[in-house]
């Protein structure tokens, strides 16, 4: 006999899940794209982390910085009911989505489009802060958390460490005074920091990346930042310590230096695909005219300016213990030395120059790169990693705008 | 009774019975995402979730996967149906030989939603499907009925309510716009000739047989609409687009009581005459529908399902699937696949199939009485610039369009042939969908791209763009005849994804097991901090030995795998770039071991 015959009268769905899996699927075979196409990330980090350390521009606002440890906090005493930690653990950062989108929180609620389906959670965002700024105490991996999960939510005492009295048996997993959650996290959050929150962040900072831009801008000196949109443009960053303004400087400087490089590059392939595909209509011819233009305005700006010397760099990324690799060093010398040598209006024609990009690309993409690879070439969308260093300004400029609302009130 | 809350997931209507394989599956659709047609193989050769799981993390088993499924698994579709896909993907072309547009002989849509999937046994007799529904293969979010049904065919008899069925199976091959393959047309007229001898039963609380009803397969449209039931005492009607004319089909069995549930724009473009007929109308709420706890999130917004139910005696008769309630529909100028059941319609609180039952059931809770309001009538210049953007369209469609590869020194020309159509203030813009979306050209001076090989494609997506007036693009993708395709470029497209070592070491490290690193791989790519992600970093030599010498000890089978795919890459690309040096060496160290291990 065959299976018992079967009919069924529904309403029926493709359900998100289903789009989900096979959106996952796709991105397994996606021509992946990277912003720093000539490998300049590391040293644009370099400078990043050295102005603001733990930061990252994945980062929206600052009472993440809160929302975490009062998630895990709360798991920690529900302990024994937990059976799947990061499964629970990310249920209830979505939830928080949801109750970020109830209370009138304003912009920079991770995931509100993504939802359940959301890649990348606020906690892992900003775990490298919550670590770096001591908010969590053992400073080590979200993974490593999970994993020793049971063992240090049972250590933790059930009072809170300014009681008298109490005395730790262990090192606690979050910071004793992270200030308690409003008793509607859950219903309608928002991103307004309390005195209290945004006085315990400040101290976090202070005292665990003392020395840097970060600290100094959370302290008085940042209160009454504008909306300026580089960091160099903001006039409270030229108060601070010259030790400080010294790295600000250095990557102002950098970051004007190296951006006619993917200008030349973006130049470069338009010209590649345009003698290659026989463009009809002309985009590519476009863009080329237009990539040219740009690195005119480009190279008049940086005439202006002293040539760059790399060995600041270099000796700040000794300094913070940085491992710049020999071919990187290289390429930025090639570039330095060509510009000093024969003046930044002479890019865009320069052969060597031109090269110089080329075999950079090689080097990181092998037969993946643009310049050899057809394919490749073909999905070039017309600019890629164009576009001037922010070292994380926009991040970092609104949570302290977060951060000194807290404090006046 | 078909409470809101009864819903199916459309892609386990595919997933073969314990004991069973899918041997085929034919569906037909008015609209296609390739999307959607990407995530059908999941759920075919796929037993449950925890199966799809597997296959997500198992990249070359799902390209297997896929491979077989476009041999298994023909999608007919409306010649303009198919959508631009919002990504270009190489991995579309390898779904042409699945994708089959037709067009409708009455010279209206091709609009069914049949999908029919034929499960096979070693030792039972096939069991066949059939769902219909008014469900597109697309990720719309809307309110769509099916009724799926199952039998096996029985000895030499017809079965009289699967005949229309089986007619449209078996004329398909008649309405593609080119010429299919004789094995699949051979497979068709086998299907058709086993669904004349399946009975397919009704679901439960109906006692009917389904009898199945297809609108438009003749070239000479009838003069007059398809009546559901000639005579009945009440009807509620349930459709997204409904005309006068359509109406009139269901008033003319002389129902006293009419109940239209419709979308809320439809009903004011109705004129005044059906709004005094057909007194009792509602539109479904939107604003009521909670979001799902479960994995079913994102609800449905907006009415898709078409459905009538009439009342006879104390009787209930159900049609559902694809035909609005409009002229095309009814009059044949549209292909529409509806199924019949019926049962009796019950007494109150009770058993039974009827209008009463259904509403009790929870629908009448999705509804709300429609109230009637002004409409702007349409601005004449968008309607005539929409009416130019369509015209275009169809005569695109029905030009000698196709496309010519020809070989070249290292990549192909791929240009279109043919007479395109030109049109005053509109548009057209073209490419190929392995392309994105910003190289598409004008058709001046003959525009051709050169392509690799792998992105070549049958597809084509259009823009037709009106100069004139502020109207939404009309976009679509035609899929048409080609010359001078090479062979083997679908093999060819599915090992171009493996084309670099990094995604080779993706593919490692899947079969090896590194499954969690493969998902965080993923996912973690827009990320400008993501230093994880240069090209050249992320091989470690020795984790990689490790695994492989684990695997060799307690799983040697995985190791067969790794084998075939470095074979195959060192052969196909020629190109040991693809396959790192180190790793060549380490996977020659421990083959070397393995063999020997074999013959000691």
């Amino acid at each position: 006999m065959p299976t018992a015959p079967t009919a069924t009268l529904t309403w029926i769905d493709l359900t998100a899940a289903d789009r989900n899996k096979v959106r996952q699927v796709l991105d397994l075979f996606r021509e992946q794209g990277t912003v720093d196409e000539l490998g300049l990330g590391t040293l644009r980090d370099l400078l990043s982390d050295s102005l603001f350390p733990g930061t990252s521009v994945l980062h929206t606002r600052m009472r993440y910085v809160l929302f975490i440890p009062w998630i895990y906090r709360a798991m920690e005493r529900d302990d024994k009911r937990i059976s799947d930690v990061s499964g629970e653990a990310r249920a209830r950062e979505i939830a928080l989505i949801e109750a970020l989108k109830s209370g009138d929180g304003g912009s920079g609620i991770i995931g509100s489009e993504a939802g359940r389906g959301l890649s990348r959670l606020p906690s892992s965002a900003y775990w490298a802060a919550l670590v770096r700024w001591g908010v969590f105490v053992p400073r080590q991996s979200q993974s490593w958390y999970h994993r020793h999960f049971r063992r240090l939510a049972r250590a933790e005492p059930a009072g809170r460490a300014d009681d008298p009295g109490v005395t730790w048996t262990q090192e606690p997993t979050w910071h004793p005074r992270v200030p308690e959650p409003p008793t509607d996290l859950f219903e309608a959050a928002n991103f307004r920091l309390t005195r209290e929150e945004a006085a315990f962040v400040q101290g976090c900072i202070q005292a665990n990346v003392n020395g840097s831009l970060l600290a100094w801008l959370a302290g008085e000196g940042g209160a009454g930042l504008g909306s300026s949109a580089a960091l160099w443009e903001e006039p409270q960053v030229w108060e601070a310590p010259s030790t400080i303004t010294g790295i600000a400087e250095l990557a102002q400087r950098f970051s004007l230096h190296v951006e006619g490089a993917p200008l030349l590059y973006n130049l470069l392939l338009a010209e590649m695909r345009r003698d290659r595909a026989g463009d009809h209509n002309g985009t590519d011819s476009d863009r080329i005219e237009d990539y040219r233009e740009r690195l005119g305005e480009w190279a008049a700006r940086e005439a202006g300016e002293a040539p760059f010397n790399p060995d600041a760099l270099w000796a700040l990324a000794a300094q913070r213990g940085v491992a710049v690799k020999p071919p990187q060093k290289r390429f930025v010398e090639a570039w330095s030395e060509a510009i000093a040598r024969s003046g930044a209006a002479s890019v865009a024609d320069s052969t060597a120059l031109r090269q110089l990009i080329e075999k950079r690309e090689r080097m990181l993409k092998g037969a993946r790169a643009r310049t050899v690879n057809h394919s490749r070439l073909l999905d070039w969308r017309g600019d890629v990693g164009v576009g001037r260093m922010s070292f994380r300004w926009p991040q970092v400029r609104q949570m302290l705008t977060d951060l000194h609302h807290g404090l006046a009130n | 009774m078909l409470a809101p809350d009864a819903r199916q997931v459309a892609t386990d209507i595919l997933r073969p019975p314990p004991g069973y394989r899918l041997d085929r599956a034919v569906m037909t659709t008015y609209s296609l995402d390739l999307e959607v047609l990407l995530a059908l193989p999941l759920a075919v050769l796929a037993q449950s979730d925890e199966g799809v799981d597997t296959l997500l993390e198992q990249p070359l088993l799902l390209l297997q996967a896929l491979r077989e499924a476009t041999d298994r698994v023909h999608v007919f579709v409306d010649e303009t149906g198919i959508a631009v896909p919002h990504l270009p993907r190489e991995l579309y072309s390898a779904l042409e030989p699945s994708v089959h547009p037709v067009r409708a002989p009455g010279g209206g849509a091709f609009h069914p939603k049949v999908w029919v999937a034929r499960f096979a046994s070693d030792d039972e007799q096939p069991v066949i499907r059939v769902s219909v529904a008014s469900r597109n293969l697309t990720f719309d979010r809307s309110w769509d009925i099916a009724l799926v049904s199952e039998g096996s065919p029985g000895e030499a008899e017809s079965v009289p309510g699967s005949a229309s069925l089986s007619d449209l199976v078996r004329r398909l091959p008649t309405f593609a716009a080119q010429t299919l393959q004789p094995e699949l047309d051979a497979e068709l007229q086998h299907l058709s000739e086993e669904l004349g001898r399946t009975r397919f039963p009704a679901p439960e609380g109906f006692d009917s047989e389904v009898t199945f009803h297809t609108l438009g397969l003749s070239d000479a449209p009838a003069n007059r609409a398809w009546q559901p039931m000639p005579t009945a005492r009440r009807v509620l009607a349930i459709a997204p687009f409904v005309g006068a004319d359509g109406l009139r089909a269901l008033t003319a069995s002389g129902a006293k009581e009419r109940m239209l549930v419709s979308r809320a724009e439809t009903l004011d473009a109705l004129p005044d005459a059906v709004h005094r007929q057909w007194i009792d109308q509602q539109v479904m709420m939107e604003a009521d529908l909670e979001e799902a706890e479960d994995e079913t999130a994102g609800r449905p917004a907006g009415l898709h399902a078409k459905a009538i139910i009439m009342e006879h005696g104390y009787r209930a008769h159900w049609f559902v699937g694809s035909a609005n309630l409009t002229w095309s529909a009814l009059a044949g100028r549209n292909v529409e696949v509806m199924a019949e059941v019926s049962g009796s319609k019950g007494y109150s609180e009770g058993k039974g199939v009827g209008i009463d039952r259904f509403l009790e059931a929870g629908f009448a809770q999705l509804c709300a009485p429609y109230a009637a309001k002004d409409t702007e009538p349409a601005d004449a210049t968008s309607v005539a610039a929409e009416k130019a953007l369509q015209q275009l369209r169809d005569d695109l469609l029905h030009g000698d369009l196709r496309i010519c590869c020809t070989p070249g020194e290292e990549d192909w020309r791929w240009e279109l042939a043919g007479s395109l159509p030109v049109a005053a203030g509109v548009e057209v813009g073209y490419w190929p969908v392995t392309l994105n979306r910003e190289q598409a050209r004008s058709p001046v001076d003959g525009a051709s791209w050169q392509l690799p090989l792998e992105r070549l494609t049958a597809f084509v997506a259009f823009r037709l763009r009106a100069t004139a007036a502020e109207v939404d693009d009309l976009t679509f993708v035609l899929k048409l005849p080609t010359e001078g395709m090479p062979d083997g470029r679908s093999d060819r497209v599915l090992r171009m994804i493996i084309n670099t070592p990094e995604r080779f070491l993706q593919f490692l490290r899947a079969l090896l097991g590194g499954l969690e690193g493969l998902m965080e791989w993923a996912g973690g790519e827009d990320d400008e901090d993501g230093q994880g992600q240069h090209w050249g970093s992320g091989f470690d030599a020795d984790t990689l030995l490790e695994d492989l010498l684990r695997a060799a000890s307690r799983d040697p089978e995985r190791l067969e795998a790794v084998r075939s795919v470095i074979e195959d890459l060192t052969e196909v690309s020629g190109d040991a770039a693809v396959v790192p040096e180190e790793l060549r060496a380490i996977w020659q160290a421990v083959d070397q071991a393995l063999e020997g291990r074999a013959t000691r």
